[in-house]
């Protein structure tokens, strides 16, 4: 532990700031999870809130703060699994373990911490712990009010086919909200706003269900193999967007099918080894501000490369030339479609469509997959993803009228078509005739498009020699876009939000052709 | 004999009522110290330990036999009144004596934990 002398002074002042606040955020989600159970990611923030603190405690030589940090994550564990339904000294001493860690924090400015019996507490929180722990849990207390619609909606996974139907339905009052006014504007903005968090609901889930179902299914396994495994979550609690979640699910269950078949030895072997009988899995879950990482580490005997090298030469995988492939190079032939180090199908692997399956899963949504090796040592897979798998390239331009900002993806090339290119440097032009302008288009099919106060260009987009024809006010940027609710593919357009701005995402492939 | 200029609290749920006899200020506290007593029992503690030091008194007991609940936020209160009394001068601070009720399981505990926060002021009996 670093002596707290030798630290600045100013970064005493602002880890202790910080702390102060990180306490104040527990302590009132504390009284929210007491009362009104966790909702959105309370807990878990409040669990990432703490153990920030106790880390920074620890670096900063405050020892005393991370031993009550380290007793209270115990305790709120306990209380998580409880439900929050905890007893009244049990509550307690949680609050009291916040204000005994603020005030440890506070006095430590030149001030005596004599009187304080810190190990009188931590026995009391020792106490309370063992004691609930031994209790049966409470029936669960109807909550303080109704639980939401929403979160009820949670357990429902709604078809892709039902929640498109909403996200068009709310396409349609977005684009009515934008061209209208005064009061009938603000409404439509707010059945707008309703119907995407009902949408975003939809598209959620938790994470933490699936991860306890693999962690059995890899035990199981394990058995029927004949091996023994120990299996460590260590997981931020976190929802993610359905698809990500599904693309998850398949590279986890490759992953560990991985892990437990080819990475972990039988005990014998094992022991042979020096390692104790049962191999270690670690499933890390963190949840980064844009992405999910999950890493699912073994302490296996590796990834046999010389194996690899040989099924590869026999698969005709190799350079043609007989050049070497390096150590990433042969770990990159795993993802190949079709590949096994084994040469006998079993009921767990060996046909070749683990890693691809995985890589293909999580590419789908934006996601990647790392895989490290260590001979004897272990192998570690890394999965990352997008939160919401909902980010795409666009070519962003204005329209024609109501300020709107319109929007394609980046996969089709757009040009200024024609006089419009000057047009699109500041000089006037008339629009093409066979252009279509988006808005009216959307708004009132069959209805003249009109220009607005500027004048309108025409835009090119094309695609596989598909060619489409914009109507828009003012030439392309390219920029990236959140999809704030995903209509299907044949549908003619969705929300976006680009720069924290609301935009209307073209889906051209079904837009009138080029006449 | 100077008197101690301490309001009592009397709602349906929870009173408070306080002595001082010349020498020792007691206390009395009675019924649910939950969220709606929070603000008046917040009031008293930062009163009677403006009382305390006008009074010069080197002790004073607080008497929760009768007191069935208290919640986190009341309990805040009492940490608050108790580093209060940690940061006066030395010679200013006073003793604090906590009567408890055996069969309010909630006292068991919390005030064991209260008393580490200042084991030198604090005293917990039955």
């Amino acid at each position: 532990m670093h002596p707290q002398t030798a630290l600045p002074d100013e970064f005493l002042a602002r880890f202790r700031t910080v702390a102060l606040e990180r306490l104040e955020r527990l302590e009132a989600g504390w009284l929210q999870l007491t009362q009104s159970g966790d909702e959105g990611n309370l807990a878990a923030n409040m669990r990432r809130d703490l153990h920030t603190l106790k880390g920074d405690s620890r670096v900063v030589g405050f020892g005393d703060v991370n031993l009550l940090c380290h007793k209270l994550e115990d305790l709120l564990t306990l209380a998580q699994l409880r439900s929050y339904q905890v007893p009244e000294d049990f509550d307690l001493v949680v609050t009291m373990a916040i204000h005994f860690i603020a005030m440890l924090l506070r006095k430590r400015v030149g001030q005596t911490v004599g009187g304080i019996d810190l190990a009188g507490f931590v026995q009391q929180m020792d106490d309370v712990l063992r004691e609930a722990q031994a209790q049966k849990p409470q029936p669960i207390r109807p909550p303080s009010r109704p639980p939401s619609v929403l979160a009820s909606l949670r357990a429902d996974r709604l078809s892709r086919r039902t929640r498109h139907y909403l996200a068009a339905a709310a396409t349609t009052v977005w684009l009515e909200h934008a061209v209208a006014s005064g009061r009938s504007r603000d409404r439509l903005r707010d059945v707008w706003l309703a119907l995407t968090e009902t949408l975003s609901v939809l598209d959620s889930e938790p994470l933490a269900p699936r991860l306890a179902r693999h962690v059995h299914t890899a035990r199981q396994l394990a058995r029927d193999l004949g091996k023994q495994i120990d299996v460590a979550l260590d997981a931020d609690e976190l929802t993610v967007h359905a698809e990500i979640a599904d693309a998850l699910d398949t590279a986890l269950l490759h992953a560990l099918r991985n892990a437990v078949d080819h990475g972990i030895e039988d005990p014998a072997s094992r022991r042979a080894a020096g390692k104790p009988p049962a191999g270690q899995i670690r499933i890390r879950v963190r949840a980064g501000a844009e992405r999910v990482e999950l890493a699912i580490e073994d302490d296996g005997r590796g990834v046999d490369l010389v194996q690899v090298r040989r099924r590869a030469g026999e698969m005709r995988l190799l350079p043609p030339h007989g050049g070497e492939l390096s150590e990433a190079g042969l770990l990159e032939i795993l993802f190949q479609p079709g590949f096994s180090t084994k040469s006998r199908v079993s009921e767990v692997s060996g046909r070749g469509i683990g890693l691809d399956a995985a890589r293909a899963a999580l590419a789908a949504e934006g996601g990647t997959i790392e895989l490290h090796s260590s001979a004897g040592r272990g192998t570690t897979v890394v999965l990352r993803a997008p939160h919401s798998g909902r980010h795409l390239p666009v070519h962003r331009f204005d329209a024609t009228r109501g300020g709107l900002v319109l929007a394609a993806p980046a996969e089709w090339s757009v040009t200024l078509e024609g006089d419009s290119a000057a047009a699109g440097a500041g000089a006037g032009a008339s629009a093409s005739a066979s252009a279509f302008d988006p808005v009216v288009l959307l708004l009132a099919p069959g209805t003249p498009s009109e220009a607005g106060g500027r004048a309108p260009i025409t835009l090119r987009l094309s695609k596989g020699g598909r060619v489409v024809q914009v109507r828009a006010g003012g030439a392309p940027t390219p920029e990236t876009a959140e999809r704030l609710c995903a209509t299907s593919d044949d549908h003619p357009a969705e929300v976006v939000s680009i720069a924290g701005v609301e935009a209307l995402l073209l889906h051209p492939d079904v837009l009138p052709r080029k006449s | 004999m100077t008197s101690l200029e301490l309001p009592e609290v009397s709602s349906p749920h929870f009173s408070t009522q306080a002595t001082y006899d010349g020498k020792l200020i007691r206390v009395h506290l009675a019924g649910n110290a939950d969220l709606h007593a929070k603000d008046a029992l917040e009031s008293l503690l930062t009163r009677l330990h403006a009382e305390i030091q006008r009074l010069g008194a080197s002790e004073v007991t607080v008497d929760l036999h009768d007191l069935e609940f208290m919640n986190s936020s009341c309990f805040k209160s009492f940490v608050s009144w108790i580093s209060a009394v940690q940061d006066l001068n030395a010679d200013k601070q006073y003793r604090i004596r906590f009567l408890s009720n055996p069969a309010m399981l909630w006292q068991r505990r919390s005030l064991h934990a209260l008393k580490c926060f200042a084991i030198d002021l604090i005293q917990i009996e039955q």
